[in-house]
């Protein structure tokens, strides 16, 4: 996922977590002024090395700081999946990240977090791309918005697992996309000089972009905070 | 207001209808439409059911205002106009999808579907005290079993009051689902060279159906249908007050156009209407069953004929042109062959590519063509009916109730009610509630 153009890139703090789930290793991107907002981007074993520095640059330029995990160090179950998300919100909490200010993109492995943590949470937007074992979620309705992303060749998710996915995603109360993209594999997400390759690819990342700038909420500069208050003053009035 | 020129000849004694053709090309006569009718009635909008989830949203066109159709972050439905309150340029650029914020792309103004701003890029620049101004909104909202409305008017009377005994036949039309009926995803949007008021008449038109529609009746008739003229006969023209009218079809209409049933499609259907008797009464059930074309005042059309519900909506756009949108309304728990047959059916009549709707289009931009001859031949003549004891459906009954209430708005011109006989028992039973009402409608 090389960039085209020449712009300045901003290199990931790495650093070390320890969650109730066991040790977990970090990437963050912070941002001066008021950045857009948030985004938790979920990877697989090794993706802070590979994918994650340039999906967290890319973010950037869209104003979202970043905190990307790496979730292969972690055994997680179900339960302890969501538990390991949470504590990760908590971090970016301490920057004042509320929880709809938040969007959780997961990619493989961490496709499928993120599908539990839309299920399960009130967060600002969840994204799975290629998701690994999303099939086995339980329950999937989401009580958040979640864009799926899939390559019709994978193997895993067979057109109608996808279709199937989609009618018990939809059963939730918010909104959900299923995108699956002809003639490509399980990493579409990746740059290719393939030209459908590099179509989903292209298109997989708009649509990312697109899903968290029309969900997560935006951080109030202070002088709307302010006024804000004093609406608030007033309606109580 | 009352104008000199007389677009209505209502004359009893003849008796005798006629409409001035001027009413159809003159842009004087657009405008106070604008002002009269469309600046202060009631305007459909859209369905409930086409905003599913929390932050789904629509834009339309009512009465040439850009408006966004939402379904807040709580669920509530909102309607907001499409223009950001700083500099104008349009919110929402999509026909429809599902965004929380909705950003100005010409200087970024942020606002959420609960109609708030929530940023202003750079907005130190305003200072402390600037007043961050949200969407604004038409005067008035309210929808009735699902269907949506708006008004410009301040001062409007409640929707309930305005529908007066058109309710009764949306009922007819909202009670033919146990869950809720629905508007299907995508729509028919077509455009017709013509006055939009010619499609109004055509909605309620039951005399041009044979010989305008006969290309449709022959396929149906190929299809192996024994096509009964005599149920065309079955239906009545009922001014409902406020410019509002049908053609209530009885029973033995509901049957009267599409394709057959197939066995088990005709099964389910049977034992639907069966659970609707034990819920509703054999009375008001006799009634779903028949056809019925609604108009509701100015502009909105429901058509519940060949198996199939539409809604349209009719914008006027210039004298001389208008913009058609049309939605097909369903019960979402049908089975899937009765659900394939009704599409059929629809899609057989309805719509640019249906068997029907271009021959409407065909026969009103000819008309309107012809108007280009209005000062020779000044009137069009719609008195077919007006000695009968009770109008048929056939009659044009239901065309004159439009055309008074128009005059009335437009030209400041009262007219009497045109008198009838009561209709038959068959079409005025009473919903009754003998069961629990189990619908979220």
């Amino acid at each position: 996922m090389d960039l085209d153009v020449d712009v300045p890139r901003i290199e990931p703090v790495r650093s070390t977590l320890d969650l109730s789930g066991g040790t977990l290793e970090t990437a963050e991107i912070r941002l001066f002024g008021l950045p857009r907002g948030a985004a938790l981007l979920l990877m697989d074993e090794g993706g802070l090395d590979t994918l994650a520095p340039e999906l967290m640059n890319r973010l950037a330029e869209h104003g979202f700081e970043s905190l990307a995990a790496d979730l292969g160090s972690l055994a997680l179950e179900d339960a302890g999946s969501v538990t390991a998300v949470e504590e990760l919100l908590d971090v970016l909490a301490e920057r004042g990240w509320s929880r709809d200010q938040v969007g959780v993109v997961g990619y493989g492995g961490g496709g499928a977090v993120a599908l539990e943590a839309a299920r399960d949470l009130t967060l600002g937007a969840a994204v799975s791309v290629s998701p690994r074992g999303v099939l086995d979620v339980a329950e999937p309705a989401v009580r958040s918005p979640w864009l799926g992303m899939f390559g019709e060749l994978d193997e895993e998710m067979p057109l109608a697992a996808v279709l199937d996915l989609e009618s018990r995603v939809w059963r939730g109360t918010e909104f959900s996309r299923l995108v699956v993209y002809p003639g490509v594999g399980a990493g579409f997400y990746r740059a290719s000089a393939s030209s459908l390759d590099h179509a989903a690819s292209f298109d997989s990342w708009q649509r990312v972009v697109e899903w968290l700038n029309v969900r997560v909420a935006p951080r109030l500069s202070p002088i709307a905070e302010r006024w804000a208050e004093r609406q608030h003053i007033h309606q109580a009035r | 207001m009352t104008a000199s020129f007389k677009y209505v000849d209502d004359d009893r004694e003849a008796p005798r209808f006629r409409v001035n053709r001027a009413a159809m090309v003159d842009p004087d006569v657009f405008a106070r439409e604008r002002d009269n009718v469309f600046n202060k009635v009631w305007l459909y909008l859209g369905h409930e059911t086409e905003l599913k989830k929390p932050n789904d949203f629509k834009t339309r066109k009512v009465a040439g205002r850009p408006l966004i159709f939402a379904k807040d972050k709580k669920g509530d439905i909102r309607v907001w106009i499409n223009s950001c309150p700083h500099r104008g340029a349009m919110i929402c650029r999509e026909p429809s999808g599902n965004a929380r914020f909705m950003t100005c792309f010409y200087h970024g103004w942020s606002f959420n579907t609960s109609g708030e701003l929530v940023s202003i890029p750079g907005d130190q620049s305003y200072g402390e005290d600037f007043e961050r101004p949200g969407l604004a909104s038409p005067a008035h909202v309210d929808s009735y079993r699902g269907f949506v409305f708006v008004s410009f008017n301040p001062d409007v009377e409640p929707l309930v009051d305005y529908l007066a005994d058109a309710k009764e036949y949306i009922d007819l039309v909202a009670d033919q689902s146990e869950v809720g009926m629905e508007v299907l995803e995508g729509t028919h949007e077509y455009s017709v060279k013509a006055n939009w008021k010619l499609l109004v008449e055509n909605s309620y038109d039951g005399y041009h159906a044979v010989s305008t529609h006969q290309r449709y009746f022959e396929m149906v008739m190929a299809s192996g249908v024994e096509l009964d003229a005599s149920k065309l006969g079955d239906s009545i023209g009922v001014d409902l007050g406020n410019g509002h009218a049908v053609i209530a079809g009885g029973p033995s209409t509901g049957g009267l156009f599409g394709r057959p049933l197939s066995d088990e499609a005709k099964a389910e259907k049977e034992a639907r209407f069966d659970r609707f008797r034990q819920k509703y009464g054999d009375a008001w059930v006799n009634r779903m069953t028949g056809g019925r074309n609604l108009v509701i005042f100015p502009n909105l059309v429901i058509i519940d004929l060949v198996m199939g519900v539409v809604i349209r909506k009719i914008d006027p756009v210039s004298p001389d042109y208008m913009e058609v949108t049309g939605w097909e309304l369903v019960p979402p728990e049908e089975g899937d062959e009765l659900k394939k047959q009704r599409l059929d059916n629809f899609l057989t009549f309805w719509g640019p590519g249906g068997l029907a709707t271009p021959d409407d289009v065909e026969a009103l931009e000819t008309c309107q063509r012809s108007f280009a001859a209005h000062r020779e031949l000044e009137w069009s003549d719609i008195s077919r009916g007006m000695s009968s004891p009770v109008p048929l459906g056939s009659d044009e009954f239901q065309m004159r109730t439009w055309w008074r209430y128009w005059d009335k708005l437009v030209n400041g011109v009262e007219h009497e009610v045109e008198p009838h006989e009561e209709p038959a028992d068959r079409f005025k039973g009473d919903r009754l509630m003998l069961q629990e009402e189990t619908s979220n409608a």
